[in-house]
């Protein structure tokens, strides 16, 4: 009689084969183990927990799906990461196709707002703790069009090379680069009148 | 500074230059202060946002109740799993209708191409009472009769026929 295997203890590419396999304990064990960053991925990205959980948990479906097709090239977290990214990014275009943009977020994507930013020095959050640096840079992710957090997630966290995140947003690299000068800049002025807010 | 100088200060700090320009820039910030001052902005704002990535996440769901809704999908899947891998194009949903288009108006062409009027190899009969027409086909040994709908025929002629086929 084959013995049962110890999920708990077993590395990654060995619960990856038996999941191919057909074993759902062991692909449970791997949601187990990477739920939170895929989670993480999902929500810098839409800034929304329930959506975020919805879209991460429908990554994890698509992922028990294609896991004949993981060859492990990248790692199994890097693989269910880039899942959910491609899951996040058709979920933004069908929010974008929904929405009428104003005047202002065309204007931010030009970058005609850009070019009023003071330059911001020294560093705002400074001598921050670290749930406080969070919550500030939460709230300006917050305030940043879904466009620009995007290029901002991909460029910084996944660090994709501008040509791929122009492949991944079906557009230039040209605009994959104001985007992302725009975001960095809208960051740090929205970084700094936070601190001011916080110092009345 | 124009917006290309400043997008070109940013491929040298994203690494997205050649080992040339990257010289030409860095010896551009080391003599220019707006240059420097934005170059420490971008830098403070990039490492922000990495330190803010390593800070841990956690779903906000239960193990358990998270697992349990992707299992539900995962069953959900495989009760239909014909759906993504047969992933039909949109043009191929009118294929029903437009066949079935098409096979009416074959049907109906073939009708008049044997409107009695035209047909020099059959034999037609018009009635003078009824709004009848009635064509007899020797070749096909077959009679089809076009019937005018009373309610038609008083109002619109013989624009709407109903019809009937005899063999």
């Amino acid at each position: 009689m084959a013995q049962k295997p110890e999920y708990s203890t077993a590395a990654d590419p060995e619960l990856v084969k038996l999941a191919q396999k057909g074993d759902m304990q062991a692909f449970e064990e791997l949601v187990a183990r990477h739920r939170d960053k895929i989670y993480a991925r999902a929500f810098s990205m839409l800034r929304n927990e329930d959506d975020a959980t919805d879209l991460s948990q429908e990554a994890w479906v698509k992922g028990w799906q294609r896991l004949v097709q993981f060859q492990g090239e990248a790692s199994f977290a890097t693989w269910m990461t880039r899942i959910v990214i491609n899951l996040c990014l058709d979920q933004l275009r069908k929010m974008k196709r929904s929405r009428t943009d104003s005047i202002d977020q065309m204007d931010d994507e030009s970058g005609g707002v850009e070019r009023q930013l003071p330059i911001i020095n020294p560093n705002p959050t400074e001598r921050l703790e670290r749930g406080e640096l969070r919550q500030r840079i939460d709230r300006a992710l917050n305030q940043l069009s879904y466009e620009h957090r995007t290029v901002m997630v991909l460029h910084e966290f996944e660090e994709l090379e501008y040509k791929m995140i122009a492949k991944k947003m079906g557009c230039s690299i040209g605009t994959v680069m104001s985007r992302l000068f725009y975001a960095r800049r809208k960051m740090a002025s929205l970084l700094a009148s936070l601190k001011r807010e916080e110092l009345k | 500074m124009n917006t290309e100088s400043k997008l070109r200060l940013q491929s040298y700090l994203d690494n997205e230059v050649s080992s040339a320009e990257a010289r030409e820039i860095a010896s551009w910030i080391a003599r220019d202060a707006e240059a420097k001052a934005l170059c420490d902005e971008l830098q403070g704002t990039k490492a922000l946002l990495i330190a803010e990535n390593e800070l841990p996440v956690a779903v906000p769901d239960s193990r358990e109740f998270y697992w349990s809704k992707i299992q539900q999908g995962i069953e959900r899947a495989e009760r239909e799993p014909s759906r993504e891998v047969v992933a039909r194009p949109w043009w191929s949903r009118l294929l029903a209708p437009v066949a079935g288009a098409a096979a009416l108006a074959l049907f109906v062409f073939t009708s008049v191409s044997t409107n009695p009027a035209r047909n020099v190899a059959g034999q037609t009969e018009q009635s003078l009472t009824d709004n009848s027409i009635t064509f007899y086909s020797p070749e096909h040994k077959m009679t089809v009769v076009w019937i005018a709908s009373a309610a038609n025929s008083a109002d619109s002629g013989s624009a709407d026929l109903d019809w009937d086929e005899f063999e």
